[in-house]
This record gives C-alpha cells, sequence and structure tokens, in this order.
C-alpha cells in the first residue's frame, strides 16, 4: 500500500511497470496559489473613531479584494472555484466565513447550536432535514454561492428565513446603486431591508445578507462574501460610540447604523484575511501534494476540498464514484500528507477539509 | 400577481376623512386576517393600509371592538391570527369532530419533552431521556410528531446516526411565540441564580416548574391549557 501511494519521485518496483500516466490523469492541473502578505500593522488597529473605523474597512477591503483577484491567471474549466481570476480556495473562504456568520446568527437567535454543530448538522444531514439554527446557516451557504446581486434572489433568502417572500428587490438595488460608496452602500441597504421587514430577529440577519450582497455589487465581486454577521459578534461593537443603551450591539434600524457598519466591515476584514492568509499557505499544500493521489477521482476530491467548508468520505464517494472504503483511504492519506485536517474530533461520522 | 393588486389598491384613502379612513383600514385589516389560514404578517398587512397607519394601534382598536365576541386577535409565528377565547375550548371540544379544538392536552410527559425539545434543540431521544431522568418514549416523540409540534432534524453523529427532533412553526403558534427567541428566559423561570450552573441543570430545574404546575393541573385533567399556560410562561 505503501508503495502505491508513495510520491512519484521513488523508484518504480520493476522496469516494467507502467509509466504513472494514470497517475497524472487522476491529478487536478496544477494551480499555482498565490502567497499573500498578512494584513499592514496600521490597517489591523486604531481607535474607535468614525473617520478611522472607515479608513480601516477601506483599507482592509482594498488588501481582500487583491486577495479575491488574485488568482491564477489562465483559469481552468474543471477547476472547482469557476470564477476567474479568483484564487482555488475562495469557496472553502465563503463557507468558512458562512459558517462563523451562521454561528453568530444561531447565538442571535438563543439557539443553542455552535459552528461545529452547525457543520455537522449540514454535512452529515446531507441536504435533507436541519434545524432551526440549521436552516439560517443554509442562507448563508446559498446566498454566497449566487452571484452578486440584488435581484429576485433576495426573496428566496428572505423566504427561507421565513420572512415574507414579496420583498421589494428593485428598490433594494437602487438604494444600493446610489449610495457614494460601498460601505454606505452596504448601510443603506441593509436599513432599508430591516425597514421592509417586521423587527424580527431574522429581519436582521436578512439585512446582514442583503449588507454584503450590495458590498460585493458595489467592489464587482463575483460573488457575496459573508463579513457584516461575522464582525457583529465582536465585544467591542457594544463599545463605540454607536453601540446602544446599556451598551447592547447595534441594529440595522439604528441612527449611527453607517457608523457602525464601517467599523464592523473593518474588524470582518482583519478576520477575513487572517483566514485567507491560513486557506492560502493550506491550498498551497493541498495542491503540491495533489499530483502523489492515486484514487480514481482524486482531482475531483481536491475540487470539494477547495470549494467547501467541510466534505465528509460518504459525499466524496458518492460524489466520484468510489467506494466508502476507498474514499475514507484517500481522506487519510490526504491527512498523513499534511495537507487536510479532520475538523469534528471524532472517531466516527469524520469531515475533512483545508 | 399579489403585488399587481396591491399596486392598484387605494392604499392611503387620502379623498376620506380621519375616522372613516381608520374605521377602513381597520376593516381591511380585520377581513384579511379573517380570509387567511395562515397567520398574516406585519408586511402583508402593510400593503394594505396607508403608510401613516399605525399597525399595532390599529389592532389594538379591532380588539377593543372584538371584547364581547369570543373570539380575538393575536400575535403568533410571526402575524396575526384569529383565535377563539381560551375559555371556550372546552365547548369546541363537546361538539363531535372538534376533539382537537383549543390548545391539545398534552400529557405530564409530553409536556417535558416538548419543553425540553423546545430549549435544547436539535436533541435525540437518548438525550431528551437523560435530561428528563425518565425515559421519553417513541410514543410520546410520535403523539408530538402528530400534533405537528415537533419535526425531526438533521441525524447526530452519534452510533446509529438518531434523529434529532426540533420544534416547528406550528409549536410557535400553539404557544403563542413571536419566534424561539421568545421562549421564557430560563433564569426568569427559575429565580435562583442560574450562574456558575451547568446549562442542563438549569434546563432541569425550569422543566421541574413546568412539570410541578402541570401537576397541579392533572389533579382534575391532565390538559394543560392557554390561560395556565400563559401564568407558566
Amino acid at each position: 500500500m505503501s508503495v502505491l501511494d508513495s510520491p512519484p519521485t521513488s523508484a518504480p518496483l520493476s522496469p516494467a511497470r507502467r509509466p504513472p500516466r494514470a497517475r497524472r490523469d487522476a491529478a487536478p492541473p496544477a494551480t499555482q496559489v498565490v502567497e499573500i502578505q498578512p494584513l499592514p500593522r496600521w490597517a489591523r488597529t486604531g481607535s474607535d473613531d468614525q473617520t478611522t473605523a472607515a479608513f480601516r474597512a477601506g483599507a482592509g477591503l482594498a488588501l481582500f479584494d487583491q486577495i479575491l483577484r488574485g488568482g491564477a491567471p489562465v483559469a481552468d474549466v474543471s477547476r472547482a472555484a469557476k470564477d476567474l481570476g479568483e484564487p482555488v480556495y475562495t469557496g472553502c473562504l465563503r463557507q468558512r466565513l458562512a459558517l462563523r456568520a451562521a454561528d453568530f446568527c444561531a447565538t442571535l437567535c438563543r439557539l443553542r447550536e455552535d459552528a461545529a454543530a452547525l457543520r455537522d448538522a449540514e454535512h452529515l444531514a446531507g441536504g435533507s432535514e436541519t434545524s432551526p439554527a440549521g436552516q439560517r446557516h443554509r442562507v448563508f451557504r446559498l446566498y454566497v454561492s449566487l452571484p452578486a446581486r440584488l435581484d429576485s434572489a433576495l426573496s428566496r433568502a428572505a423566504g427561507q428565513l421565513g420572512l415574507d417572500e414579496a420583498i421589494d428587490a428593485g428598490a433594494l438595488a437602487e438604494v444600493a446603486t446610489t449610495a457614494p460608496d460601498p460601505l454606505l452602500s452596504a448601510a443603506r441597504a441593509s436599513a432599508a431591508a430591516m425597514r421592509l421587514c417586521a423587527p424580527s430577529t431574522d429581519a436582521e440577519i436578512f439585512a446582514f445578507v442583503v449588507a454584503d450582497l450590495a458590498l460585493a455589487n458595489q467592489l464587482r465581486w463575483a460573488r457575496p462574501v459573508p463579513l457584516l454577521a461575522v464582525a457583529m459578534a465582536h465585544p467591542s461593537l457594544r463599545r463605540g460610540a454607536w453601540a446602544r443603551e446599556g451598551g447592547s450591539r447595534p441594529r440595522p434600524s439604528d441612527a449611527d447604523w453607517p457608523a457602525a457598519v464601517a467599523f464592523a466591515y473593518g474588524l470582518a476584514v482583519v478576520e477575513a484575511h487572517a483566514l485567507a492568509v491560513d486557506l492560502a499557505r493550506r491550498a498551497q499544500m493541498l495542491v503540491s501534494v495533489a499530483p502523489m493521489l492515486r484514487a480514481k477521482g482524486a482531482g475531483r476530491v481536491v475540487e470539494m476540498l477547495f470549494a467547501d467548508d467541510a466534505v465528509t468520505p460518504a459525499a466524496a464517494a458518492s460524489r466520484v464514484g468510489l467506494s466508502d472504503r476507498a474514499a475514507r483511504r484517500l481522506f487519510d492519506r490526504l491527512v498523513a500528507l499534511g495537507a487536510i485536517r479532520e475538523l469534528s474530533g471524532r472517531e466516527t461520522f469524520r469531515m475533512y477539509g483545508l | 400577481m399579489s403585488r399587481v393588486t396591491a399596486a392598484r389598491l387605494d392604499r392611503d384613502l387620502s379623498d376620506l376623512p380621519e375616522g372613516m379612513r381608520w374605521r377602513e383600514w381597520m376593516l381591511r385589516a380585520e377581513a384579511a386576517i379573517f380570509a387567511s389560514a395562515k397567520p398574516v404578517s406585519r408586511e402583508t398587512l402593510a400593503r394594505l393600509v396607508g403608510d401613516a397607519c399605525r399597525l399595532d394601534a390599529l389592532l389594538a382598536d379591532i380588539n377593543e371592538e372584538l371584547k364581547g365576541r369570543p373570539y380575538e386577535i393575536v400575535f403568533v409565528a410571526g402575524g396575526w391570527q384569529f383565535r377563539t377565547r381560551p375559555r371556550h375550548a372546552e365547548t369546541l371540544r363537546a361538539l363531535a369532530g372538534a376533539k382537537d379544538a383549543g390548545p391539545p392536552s398534552f400529557t405530564k410527559l409530553e409536556m417535558l419533552a416538548l419543553s425540553a425539545i423546545a430549549y435544547q434543540q436539535p436533541v435525540t431521544r437518548a438525550e431528551l431521556s437523560r435530561l428528563a431522568g425518565h425515559d421519553i418514549s417513541r410514543d410520546i416523540l410520535g403523539q408530538l410528531k402528530s400534533l405537528g409540534v415537533i419535526a425531526p432534524g438533521p441525524r447526530a453523529p452519534m452510533p446509529g446516526a438518531p434523529i434529532a427532533w426540533v420544534t416547528t412553526a406550528r409549536f410557535l403558534e400553539m404557544f403563542s411565540l413571536g419566534s424561539l427567541r421568545d421562549l421564557p428566559e430560563l433564569d426568569t423561570i427559575e429565580d435562583a441564580g442560574a450562574l456558575g450552573r451547568e446549562i442542563d441543570d438549569t434546563v432541569e430545574a425550569a422543566l421541574d416548574d413546568a412539570l410541578g404546575l402541570a401537576e397541579e393541573e392533572s389533579a382534575e385533567d391532565s390538559a394543560l391549557d392557554e390561560t395556565k399556560l400563559e401564568a407558566w410562561r
């Protein structure tokens, strides 16, 4: 077994052995993952002042924008990240941020599930029934896979959150496009979304979705990135000048909402940038070991890992047509090579990801 | 479709005098809630009346008029709905074919299981039994499921991949809750500070309270009706 899985550099057992052609078929095209520098210190820290917050958000978003556009120049059709110019791991990046956002929203709704439980509910259920918190997680998962446009997809998201589906997406799009800058666009669109819905927790979650959509739309990102809800959990949002009486979290209906949004995006983009740096390193690792994999459909499994937060061996097996045992062995091999991690920490019902 | 008709409807009624306009809005809201099978949301009602209309005041006025009637408009599961008043539940149950009228009669254990699911969802049968200190049988869950208050959720990552149960929108409707956030705070139920205690302990204490209340009632009838439930909340 170890011989079969050994790297291609090792000497073949006998001269009669076939050249590693099959190996090359199974392996995905080698993709260059550009290493990224951590966010400079001046873009990470600063006072709670409104102009500082807006400056920080702008600097952070500009650098994060560079990451999203810093993919391989030659796009391969079979690649997981279909958007031209985006690095391969952006699918995983978006889904992982979506998980963090859903984790916060579950707390907001006073549901007890944490990120690990949400991940289990999503990946082990296989797209069937889920819990109320899982339902909200699915909203985030769905919208990060859609183009960044404020259109009819919004009413689907609203419906999934149990809100009235007859949302006037046109009005929201107009509010978003007439704002002078992307941050204000996000703030105004989310405040408008909150006004359209009844003042409930789910309306607030919907406002977060609308804000991220408006921002991505203004920055011309291919798909939205969940950022606002990720930062809303941060305790420093309860302290700033825009926080409500008694140190509670700012709401989209507040007068100071645009300032709070700028501050929150400043925080979120630091987190997203750090995650991207980490994922770029891990993706580089996975790209480098991918040619060593000999399992059938290994290339497509690697794409699945790039595209999602977590992959179960069962999901990989059914997608690629491997046997369960072969899928488990493939993941064990990837872990042994140090390319991926086991995420659940369990002995059974395991899940793997970058 | 609905937006087309809404556009044609004169929402503001600016040609009517103040009082008549309010009266017309009240009638519209009442008609919409009366005709709907599901609770009618705020957004839906807002499309029938003018922007200047304060919906809460409007519904309060409607309820004021309904004072002498055996039904009222209640906010449940994210919208408004007509409800017969709780004290008429017995009358309706006496009718053949309306056995389920009013709040359903949960047994003590069903109530225990339901409240545990509401707070701890998604939760498996094994966890429920451990939490309740009592075996929660499949029959109890089956009964709750047939009443539509719980539904199977995701499968838990445990041997046998058991179903974890969650509550439904019907549950919110039945217990007059706007959302799961409106469940009573556990530490307000249990006055002794919940600080430093395991969540499971607090839940158990809360459940004991609920159970105690249910026991008082089960002396005569195991039914836990709406008014008593209010007291529990």
